[in-house]
């Protein structure tokens, strides 16, 4: 007996992490997110300098909340993640892993950190260079509105993080149908249902994650909508994550996804 | 790869106790109940017959609907304990195309828990053992079927596993490839390890191994050797259908050839005889043919495959199971394979449904 011992889980998570970023590196959907994020931030730069005397803080907030909260936050998580289990089940290579001595849980958490981690960077960088090219010409203002910024990428990366366990749960649960499912979800729960009134709005995480990173209500019946403080918004997308997470590794780790056939 | 040396009172064993599987309403293996050890065993049987769901229950990657499948003593499904011992070649053509050669196994032998240079250098090894070294750089996406057949065999043994399920492992395979495999496969065997090899071509297992499982219609038929498969398929008789112009005064000339021992006639233009002979049959067709001016449409033999024998064994199997002889005390086995089923029994298990 010569096979190695048991990988731990921390190992098993970074093995699978890395190879399934790897393959990120090699394949189309790294370059189509970043050809999306630059035609967004072409447009948004093209209406801050073409425009009349338009306010960079005002560009920056309308791009940021347009460009991506409503556009790239949805599109590049899905990309990275709705396939991450579900291609490989249809493309009959997760049999690959699935016969390696490391957990399920540790594959479909492994994939999670590479599809989130390739969607962060994209977003980030998006969000950092929006900002800088909408203050380029005041760059006192532009250190001003830093902190402002920061915030508006810490309410992205949870919203990023979350989209991605979303995803990827997903593509887990209905592989064959993982792209369908994930964009009507998506669509939606999270794009219309933030625009609902009352209650019904925090069911969209996308608007929890418009509240930290403090943009202003839009809408329908604003009244009727409670304010919610960031703590609390923070602690509720934090939560969902960590449940579509769990429930992603709950699926996979009881799924024999028909590796073979009658 | 190393050299590695197993001990030869080696702990594994695969063991299924009335291992059941169905998908929906199609039962694809049934009540099936064996126990190997170490050595190379060729699991035959007809394309959809249920070898792979067979291979995938031991590689824990299904679950049994009934019964139960354990490795060394313990159940494979997601069962990292188990699976560190287990290498698969899967039948599916499915490689990661974008990777190379030595990326895929590489980070395969990563998560079979090797540190990462070492991962490396294993795969290296494991992919030269298959003839892969000039390739291993490059994509596996340009790769031909015979040399991604190989890659997924690399991945299967990188680790060493003391159980390596094949299945189907020779398909699109060159007779060069073949002889590479075959001889790594048999050095696994050698050192210990348990290799089971899944095809539904009986030459392919004859160059490996003499000890067989048959399955057909998800049922364990036999588990014996493989010139006891031969005998059957001499003992078993065959067709041979004959369409001519006059098939019952064929049929008349050619009842006094040895061998033939049976004749039917599905329509007013062909005959079916049964023969234990079949090339002394085709060679007084041929004769009789000619002699006696014949006009002979087609001579095909309808059953010259094993798939016949398979059904062969599974009919006989039935009808010994409805007369209550050997049946009842769970060899519904034909004759040849009385006595490994004896032998199974004294080991504690039954060798066939």
């Amino acid at each position: 007996m010569t096979a190695p011992d048991v990988p731990s889980f921390p190992t098993s998570v970074l093995a699978v992490a890395r190879l399934s970023g790897l393959r990120l590196m090699r394949g189309k959907k790294l370059r189509l997110a970043v050809v999306a994020t630059l035609l967004v931030l072409f447009a948004v730069v093209a209406s801050r300098y073409l425009g009349d005397g338009v306010d960079p803080a005002v560009a920056t907030r309308e791009g940021t909340e347009w460009g991506f909260f409503r556009l790239l936050l949805f599109l590049v998580p899905f990309l990275f993640n709705s396939g991450a289990i579900a291609e490989e089940v249809e493309a009959r290579t997760f049999s690959l892993l699935a016969a390696r001595p490391v957990s399920r849980p540790a594959i479909v958490f492994g994939k999670l950190m590479a599809g989130a981690a390739f969607s962060l960077l994209v977003i980030v960088p998006g969000l950092l260079l929006l900002h800088v090219a909408c203050f380029a010409t005041e760059p006192s203002a532009m250190f001003e509105q830093f902190p402002g910024t920061l915030r508006v990428i810490g309410a992205a990366t949870l919203l990023t993080l979350f989209y991605s366990t979303v995803c990827a749960f997903w593509g887990a649960l209905l592989p064959e149908a993982a792209g369908i499912v994930s964009a009507l979800y998506l669509s939606v729960v999270e794009f219309c249902f933030a625009w609902t009134p009352g209650f019904f709005r925090f069911i969209s995480m996308n608007y929890l994650a418009q509240q930290i990173a403090g943009f202003p209500k839009r809408g329908f019946l604003l009244d009727s909508i409670p304010d919610l403080s960031a703590p609390i918004a923070i602690g509720v997308l934090v939560s969902a994550t960590v449940l579509f997470a769990a429930l992603g590794a709950l699926v996979v780790g009881l799924s024999e996804y028909r590796f073979a056939s009658a | 790869m190393s050299p590695v040396q197993k001990p030869a009172d080696s702990d594994v064993y695969v063991r299924a106790v009335r291992l059941t599987k169905w998908y929906g309403k199609v039962t694809a293996l049934s009540d099936l109940s064996l126990h190997l050890e170490p050595g190379i065993w060729g699991l035959l049987g007809p394309n959809g017959s249920g070898k792979t769901t067979f291979l995938s229950l031991v590689a824990g990657q299904l679950k049994p609907s009934l019964g139960e499948v354990q490795v060394a003593g313990e159940r494979p499904f997601a069962n990292p304990n188990v699976l560190r011992r287990i290498g698969l070649c899967p039948e599916a053509d499915a490689l990661y195309d974008e990777l190379t050669g030595l990326e895929l196994v590489s980070a395969l032998a990563e998560l079979s828990g090797y540190p990462r240079a070492q991962a490396r250098e294993r795969a290296a090894q494991a992919l030269d053992e298959f003839g892969l070294t000039s390739a291993m750089e490059r994509k596996s996406g340009g790769y031909s079927r015979g040399m991604r057949q190989r890659v997924k065999l690399a991945q299967a043994i990188v680790h060493d596993p003391d159980v390596l399920l094949l299945d189907e492992p020779l398909t699109g395979t060159d007779p060069t490839s073949r002889a590479v495999i075959l001889e790594s496969v048999k050095r696994r065997a050698s050192e210990g390890a348990i290799v089971l090899f899944s095809t539904h071509v009986l030459p392919e297992i004859e160059a490996l191994t003499d000890r067989v499982l048959l399955i057909a219609r998800g049922q364990l038929v036999a588990k014996g050797e493989v010139h006891e498969i031969r005998e059957l398929l001499e003992e078993h008789p065959h067709h041979v259908r004959v369409e001519c112009d006059r098939p019952r005064e064929l049929a008349a000339a050619l009842m006094q050839v040895a061998g033939i021992v049976g004749v039917h006639f599905p329509g007013d233009s062909a005959a079916v005889f049964q023969t234990r002979d079949p090339d002394a049959t085709y060679a007084a067709v041929c004769r009789v043919a000619v002699e006696g001016a014949f006009d002979v449409h087609s001579l095909t033999s309808p059953d010259a495959s094993l798939e016949a024998l398979f059904h062969y064994l599974v009919e006989r199997s039935a009808h010994m199971a409805g007369t209550g002889s050997d049946a009842a005390v769970g060899s519904a086995l034909p004759s040849p394979f009385a006595g490994a089923a004896k032998t199974s029994a004294a080991a504690g298990e039954s060798s066939a449904p």
